[in-house]
């Protein structure tokens, strides 16, 4: 054994190179990664091998040394080939026929080798020399001229994979040329200096080639982890440039395109021929007016309508972007994308006719209903009008069955009387065209009568009546004193109704703020189920047992009533626990003549 | 005994005018009714009711301008007016002042016989 500090480098190498494939082995899915992860072992294989040929001493450890080294030799060129074929997008070359016919000739060399001692066609002749200058122990064997036809082979492919890497490059203009670059430089290391030794022009006769690949793979291999070669491939982006439905233009700084994809070639049935270096404004003037700045803006986007021969009228979004190298100032060119919106648009529109039309029907909905509610009110009139007038005995005498039966007629005439008028404030409020007014009112005196009349009511009921007006409540207020009423009317004339044993009362006061009041009306009425308390303001919800009498729904009156509320600027609460009673407290902005006069 | 107070009622529906005009009467009203503006204001301009009971939606004439055309009118520019109407909005079309008038009452159909009835001895018996 001889021991020299000329074989660090190569003890480093097998290291490096055997991790960098173990590495490597987790993108081993990725088409380019195998190529890649056999480079790492061949180059690792190599320099191991090469170990052995100048640290020992004896020939017939050199030798073998040699002879396996050489399967790194070979192995690595190839694969690097593989690798350059799968990263240009040609891994469908790399079909298993290929890669046979391509290893008949290295398997023929690696025989050759092997048999050397028998034929001399790689190595003319084996021994041992002393170098001069390192006085290290080295083999000597001339190169027969099965290596010359070997190195032509490897050669070859080497060239072959390098042409379409330079394809790549010329196809592609931002920073995958970087990628590209690497690549490149790091085959070019290695052969340079395999073509320096093979000149004798280094002082040393050892062969710094495996060493030089190693550095070569841990190129390649940090450009994987700095640029993530394995997974932006070049290829994947050709292939979303060339199937995305967007149409994508580039243009260079001079704003010449210099590259569209097939949709945009689509899109403006244009031929690539046509369309090729020549500039933007002058292809696509016919479709759309830019000036040269809005090109150059990053970020500028409109709307532009394209309109072919024989074809319906679309509409596209235009975007323009900069390309910019890493870290780069200077815009190197712009990619327009044009987007198809048409379909958006039409939804669009087509959204905006069926609101129109959801409008109009429900305008027509309320002026249909404010037009039945008004053609109901007369024939109500004249059957209630007669009705009072026959119960008056205007129209001769009457059985008592006869004025009970009235009474019926008279009641349900009255409920749909109040139906009607429900409606109508409905039509109004769904057209917003219930106005309120704002009058100066004395709130004692107007809900005061409410009170009044309607105790007549909850006496006749049996039911205890109890009604109290604050004192501290404002002698004058500004709102709509009628619909005040109306609101009292229906939550006390509810309260009464489902209440069959026990007490209603009304409490009317100002609340401490003193900027609002309240009107509350309590019944000990059967109270509403927890599952029914949000759906009692909608119209037309009725409590389950309510249904049994037509009387006794809630009907609209209640949505009616918070749906004034509201417009006046409050809101009404409910509480109610079954069994014991319920509660609705309104609460109102306080506004007096003063606050008015100051606006 | 001067003559007994007269009502004008001027409403389109003819079973209206005859409720209107029996309540009236069982209280010791006359009325006379007509079924179109036109021909109650030709009467109008002769008589000086003590009540005028009016639609707002009349044909030809309509109830609105019928009200205008009375207040101009010294003899009945303070006559009482009871307008019974299917619609109330309609009652729009007159202005602020003229709602808050004096001697204008504005109702929505339906009035009932009793509302009637205590409504016109107050305004016809109690002035």
């Amino acid at each position: 054994m001889q021991s020299t500090p000329l074989l660090y480098p190569w003890l480093l190498s097998v290291t490096l190179t055997f991790l960098m494939g173990l590495y490597a082995l987790r993108y081993r899915r990725h088409v380019a990664a195998i190529p890649f992860i056999a480079m790492c072992f061949f180059a690792s294989l190599w320099a191991l091998c090469y170990i052995f040929e100048l640290g020992s001493t004896n020939l017939e450890v050199k030798l073998w040394g040699v002879k396996l080294g050489y399967i790194g030799v070979i192995g690595l060129p190839l694969s690097w080939t593989a690798f350059a074929l799968a990263y240009s997008g040609r891994a469908n070359w790399l079909t298993k026929r290929n890669i046979l016919l391509a290893l008949i000739f290295p398997i023929l060399t690696l025989i050759v080798i092997f048999t050397d001692e028998y034929h001399h066609w790689f190595f003319t002749e084996t021994g041992l020399q002393t170098d001069e200058v390192s006085g290290l122990i080295l083999i000597k064997n001339p190169l027969g001229w099965w290596f010359w036809l070997h190195a032509a082979y490897v050669y070859a492919a080497l060239i072959f994979g390098s042409y379409f890497l330079i394809r790549e490059y010329w196809e592609k203009r931002d920073v995958y040329r970087s990628q590209i670059i690497i690549n490149l430089t790091a085959i070019l290391l290695p052969w340079i200096s395999n073509g320096i030794v093979l000149t004798g022009m280094l002082p040393v006769r050892i062969d710094i080639t495996s060493v030089m690949f190693s550095l070569s793979v841990l190129i390649l291999g940090w450009g994987f982890l700095r640029y993530q070669l394995l997974d932006i491939l070049p290829v994947a982006h050709r292939a979303v440039f060339e199937s995305i439905s967007d149409s994508v233009i580039v243009l260079d700084s001079e704003l010449r395109i210099i590259e569209l994809n097939p949709a945009a070639l689509e899109m403006f049935k244009l031929r690539p021929n046509d369309v090729m270096g020549k500039s933007f404004q002058s292809v696509f003037r016919r479709w759309v007016q830019l000036n040269d700045k809005a090109l150059q803006t990053h970020g500028y986007h409109r709307e532009i309508v394209l309109e072919n021969d024989d074809e319906p009228m679309r509409w596209l979004h235009l975007f323009v972007s900069s390309l910019r190298s890493n870290g780069s100032a200077k815009s190197e060119g712009h990619i327009i994308t044009l987007r198809d919106v048409t379909s958006i648009k039409e939804n669009e529109a087509a959204l905006a006719i069926a609101r129109d039309e959801a409008m109009r029907a429900n305008s027509f909905k309320s002026q249909l209903l404010a037009n039945v509610s008004h053609e109901l009110r007369t024939p109500l009139g004249i059957i209630l009008g007669y009705t009072d007038l026959i119960v008056r005995k205007s129209y001769g005498d009457l059985t008592d069955k006869q004025v009970n039966i009235l009474g019926r007629i008279k009641d349900s005439t009255q409920y749909l009387d109040g139906l009607v008028s429900e409606l109508l404030d409905q039509a109004q409020l769904d057209s917003g065209k219930l106005h309120l007014s704002q009058r100066s009112f004395e709130p004692r005196e107007v809900l005061g009568s409410v009170c009044n009349q309607l105790s007549v009511l909850a006496e006749a009921k049996n039911l205890e009546f109890n009604a109290t007006i604050s004192d501290n409540l404002p002698i004058s207020l500004v709102g709509d004193s009628q619909r005040l009423k109306q609101i009292l009317v229906n939550l006390i004339s509810n309260a009464i109704k489902f209440t069959h044993t026990g007490s209603i009362t009304v409490e009317i006061a100002a609340l401490p703020s003193q900027t609002e009041w309240m009107m509350r009306v309590t019944d000990t009425g059967p109270g509403i189920p927890e599952e029914s308390l949000i759906t009692v303001f909608e119209p037309f919800k009725q409590l389950a047992d309510a249904h049994k009498s037509l009387r006794k729904g809630y009907g609209l009156g209640l949505s009616i009533t918070r749906q004034l509320i509201r417009l006046m600027g409050g809101n009404i609460t409910l509480e109610s626990t079954v069994g014991k009673g319920t509660t609705f407290t309104a609460i109102l902005p306080i506004i007096t003549e003063e606050e008015t006069s100051h606006e | 005994m001067s003559n007994p107070p007269l009502a004008i009622v001027v409403e389109d529906d003819p079973y209206l005018s005859e409720i209107y005009t029996d309540t009236l009467r069982s209280i010791g009203i006359t009325t006379e009714t007509f079924q179109d503006g036109e021909s109650a204001m030709q009467k109008l301009k002769q008589v000086v009711p003590d009540l005028i009971i009016l639609d707002l939606n009349l044909p030809k004439y309509s109830g609105v301008e019928i009200f205008h055309d009375l207040r101009k009118q010294p003899q009945t520019a303070e006559t009482w007016v009871l307008i019974v109407t299917a619609n109330p909005a309609q009652a729009a079309e007159l202005s602020e002042t003229e709602i808050e008038s004096q001697n204008l009452l504005v109702l929505a159909k339906p009035i009932s016989v009793d509302q009637l009835d205590q409504l016109a001895q107050r305004l016809v018996f109690q002035k």
